[in-house]
């Protein structure tokens, strides 16, 4: 295995959040539903093509130019993202007119968009990039899956530069729709109130990764895994023993459980062998969604790089700042999905 | 002096005790063997096809070999367009496909598709090792896949939009494209891995790309890869709007080609790597032998003039094959019947072929374009190729193409040798996929 480095983050999500600062002030949203925070787009992108794009298009382009530049790269070899649900503002556009237009008149402009490689291939595009351009869309495991083959392409070949990560929005109608499923919480109740239902987010992170340790570089990225089964305690230690890690060399999980009373019980019960360990719960600021794991991933990355965890993090509050080494990702969706992603200080 | 230990990987990869015991020599070992599996072979050993020219792999073949096409007018997919705009479309209700598939009602048609294909190609499968032992093995599912379950979606959404709490959420579970896949992958009790890919018209192909490297790495012993695609009313109207939907049947390469017929169907093949192949003596039909994925990087939905994107996808399948141009015997070109798809790939053929170009025919005048399925479908067609020495006619040219010097193939040809097929799958986003497939009589 190629020693694999995160060395490039872009992050949109409900958080005003640059990877390379030491102080984050993260706000708590009283609210069910979190929305990405958008930059100002203007040096990111010209105006013209600007207007044309929706949300989840902008923030993942946004995204991709701040991780390219943090990384000092101009153009990766590799780009491969994951997206549970594609590109939903645009297909909605174009459904409703389809609909209430009884099939006429239609324009393709929101059509064209709605494909859910349109931010991957927008990224290619404006980047002239020509190199391999996968999308995966499995569900909680479209940005592990892209994960994992960033992984697999650095392995068959140490020179690449690759740009990965996870993006996805929500809109009114997929909000109204998913709350009907009872994933979230009422209005009036937020994530802290032990009910049934989440919270929901939205946002996009790509990283920068390679085989090439330098200065900047926020993390090791060590190994990761989409469990097979549910039987998650043995996932775990199969995991980290072919890392030749035991249980108690971890010292930090970031754990995805996300205020649900349905799930976190049993979400923290599959990690309990983890007794050296601190805990953050990454999901009461970014929210609910299924590539919520890149998230997780850029905050990890940001505490490792100032090599400690904040006090305002930790699950169980703590007056000391935790000092991280080697740091699990265990996240999940709605009980399925889960993964874990193992991360190692520098 | 040396010491020689005679290990298993998988016990290295497993214990811990032993990694410290040789961690040195270990460490030399694994990146050898890492590389070594990086070379190895992946095989084709099952097959499995359903679109609207047959519901099994034999009767597309049949209907091939008898230049049928199976387009018509629209009669299941409920669109104003049904008389207006032909369709390739399977003939078979929801009832009956959800009987075929041994699954429940009320699930997108893709689901359907993707479940009696890739069943067809793991009963091949399977038919080559015993219960016990296919039941220790590690099989995943990768599907290419670009509109979920819109087909249901589609009548949720109206419902909708009349009134927000309205609308059957039975028709709205199952919309994302992963649900498809998950659906089809607990159906197989296939869980050791489970992802999708949705890359436009490519997405098919690339799970081909990606499931061939999944062996390679040694992350799986099998993979079942495709695709599956359904009509709805969402893309027809779509591709409408695009101006590139031909309201006659489709004639791929013609001079006076208006557009493309879409289709409705899904194709899968079964992967195994080298040493599942050498461990149970399986006889393979076709070797995955090279393949890439590049992307033109020009415009959202249309090809470069030049084809760039699609020449270096198939000039790095070629090198990674180690194949010389003149060697490959036949293409099955992506060939929708847009004026602006065969002229760029025409043109990137000719750019990297030259005077050697092979046999070229495009099987979207049988099928129509499937879009999430064709690279899997015709994954499958080429394989069929190989494995009766067989090349299909491009139908209903009658003023071939004048912009490359290359000819259409536009007759069956039987009384070649097919060694090498090349299958070329391009779609929105730049996104360009060319795969090699060999005969495996060759590679002995």
């Amino acid at each position: 295995m190629m020693n694999i480095y995160i060395n490039g983050i872009g992050s949109i999500s409900a958080q005003q959040f640059d990877t390379r600062s030491a102080q984050l002030s993260f706000q708590n949203h009283p609210s069910n539903r979190l929305m990405a925070i958008e930059p100002d787009y203007k040096d990111l992108m010209p105006p013209m093509q600007l207007r044309r794009m929706s949300k989840v298009v902008k923030i993942g382009i946004a995204s991709a130019k701040t991780a390219l530049k943090d990384a000092g790269i101009e153009k990766p070899d590799i780009i491969t993202t994951g997206t549970a649900y594609g590109c939903l503002a645009d297909t909605e556009v174009f459904l409703q007119k389809m609909i209430t237009q009884n099939e006429t008149l239609l324009t393709p402009t929101a059509f064209i968009q709605s494909t859910h490689n349109t931010v991957s291939g927008q990224i290619a595009l404006m980047l002239k990039c020509h190199g391999h351009n996968f999308t995966y869309v499995q569900k909680g495991h479209s940005f592990e899956s892209s994960l994992q083959e960033s992984i697999m392409w650095l392995n068959e070949n140490n020179n690449l530069h690759i740009l990965t990560g996870g993006i996805d929005e929500m809109t009114d109608h997929a909000f109204n729709i998913i709350a009907r499923f009872g994933t979230y919480k009422n209005d009036s109740n937020h994530y802290t109130s032990p009910s049934e239902g989440t919270i929901a987010g939205e946002g996009a992170h790509l990283f920068v990764i390679n085989t090439q340790r330098n200065e900047k570089t926020y993390a090791q990225l060590v190994d990761m895994k989409m469990c097979a089964t549910n039987d998650i305690p043995m996932e775990l230690e199969s995991f980290l023993s072919s890392n030749s890690l035991k249980a108690t060399d971890i010292d930090t999980c970031f754990v995805g459980i996300n205020g649900d009373n349905r799930y976190d019980e049993t979400i923290l019960n599959n990690v309990k062998s983890l007794s050296n360990c601190q805990f953050v719960d990454f999901k009461k600021w970014c929210g609910e969604y299924p590539t919520s794991g890149s998230f997780a991933l850029a905050l990890a990355c940001n505490q490792i790089y100032h090599k400690k965890i904040d006090s305002a993090f930790l699950f169980q509050p703590s007056n000391q700042d935790h000092i991280p080494q080697n740091v699990l990702i265990y996240n999940h969706y709605k009980n399925n999905y889960h993964s874990f992603i193992l991360l190692k200080s520098l | 002096m040396f010491e020689l230990v005679i290990i298993d990987i998988n016990d290295v990869k497993k214990s811990t005790w032993l990694r410290y015991q040789y961690s040195n020599y270990i460490c030399i070992l694994i990146n050898e063997i890492q590389f070594l599996m990086m070379n190895e072979k992946v095989w084709i050993v099952g097959l499995g096809a359903m679109s609207s020219i047959g519901n099994n792999v034999a009767e597309n073949f049949n209907a091939l070999m008898n230049l049928q096409s199976g387009i018509g007018a629209c009669t299941i997919l409920n669109t104003i367009h049904q008389e207006t705009l032909p369709v390739c479309e399977i003939k078979l209700s929801n009832e009956t496909l959800a009987e075929m598939a041994g699954m429940k009602l009320h699930l997108p048609r893709a689901v359907y598709f993707s479940a009696i294909a890739s069943q067809e190609a793991l009963t091949q499968f399977k038919s080559c090792i015993s219960e016990s032992d296919y039941h220790d093995l590690r099989i995943g599912f990768l599907s290419g896949n670009t509109i979920g379950g819109m087909d249901l979606s589609e009548n949720f959404y109206a419902d909708l939009l009349n009134d927000q709490s309205s609308g059957h959420l039975k028709e709205v579970v199952h919309h994302e494209c992963g649900a498809i896949t998950a659906l089809v992958a607990s159906h197989l009790n296939i869980s050791h891995y489970v992802s999708t890919l949705s890359t436009a018209c490519s997405s098919s192909a690339n799970a081909i790309i990606q499931g061939s490297k999944l062996l390679k790495h040694d992350k799986l012993d099998v993979v079942l890869v495709g695709g599956t695609d359904a009509l709805c009313r969402f893309t027809l109207n779509g591709f409408n709007t695009l101006m590139i939907l031909d309201n006659q049947p489709c004639k791929p390469f013609d001079e006076n080609r208006k557009g493309l017929n879409l289709g409705e169907g899904a194709g899968y093949v079964v992967l195994i790597s080298d040493r599942i192949k050498n461990k149970f003596s399986i006889e393979p039909i076709a070797e995955v032998s090279g393949y890439a994925n590049a992307n033109d990087a020009f415009h959202q939905t249309a090809s470069s003039a030049e084809g760039n994107g699609n020449y270096m996808a198939m000039e790095q399948a070629l090198q990674m094959s180690k194949l010389q141009p003149y060697q490959i015997d036949y293409i099955n070109a992506h060939g929708t019947g847009t004026a602006n798809n065969d002229a760029s790939e025409g043109i990137a053929i000719e750019r990297l072929f030259k005077e050697q170009t092979p046999l070229v025919s495009s099987t979207k005048a049988n099928t129509g374009h499937t879009l999430g399925a064709c690279g899997g479908l015709e994954a499958v067609y080429c394989c069929l190729s190989l494995q009766h020495q067989v090349v299909y006619p491009s139908l209903r040219i009658d003023t071939p193409m004048k912009e490359f010097t290359f000819k259409i193939n536009q007759a069956i040809i039987k009384d070649q040798k097919i060694n090498h097929v090349m299958s070329n799958s391009f779609g929105f986003g730049g996104n360009c996929t060319s795969l090699i497939f060999s005969n495996p009589k060759e590679q002995l």
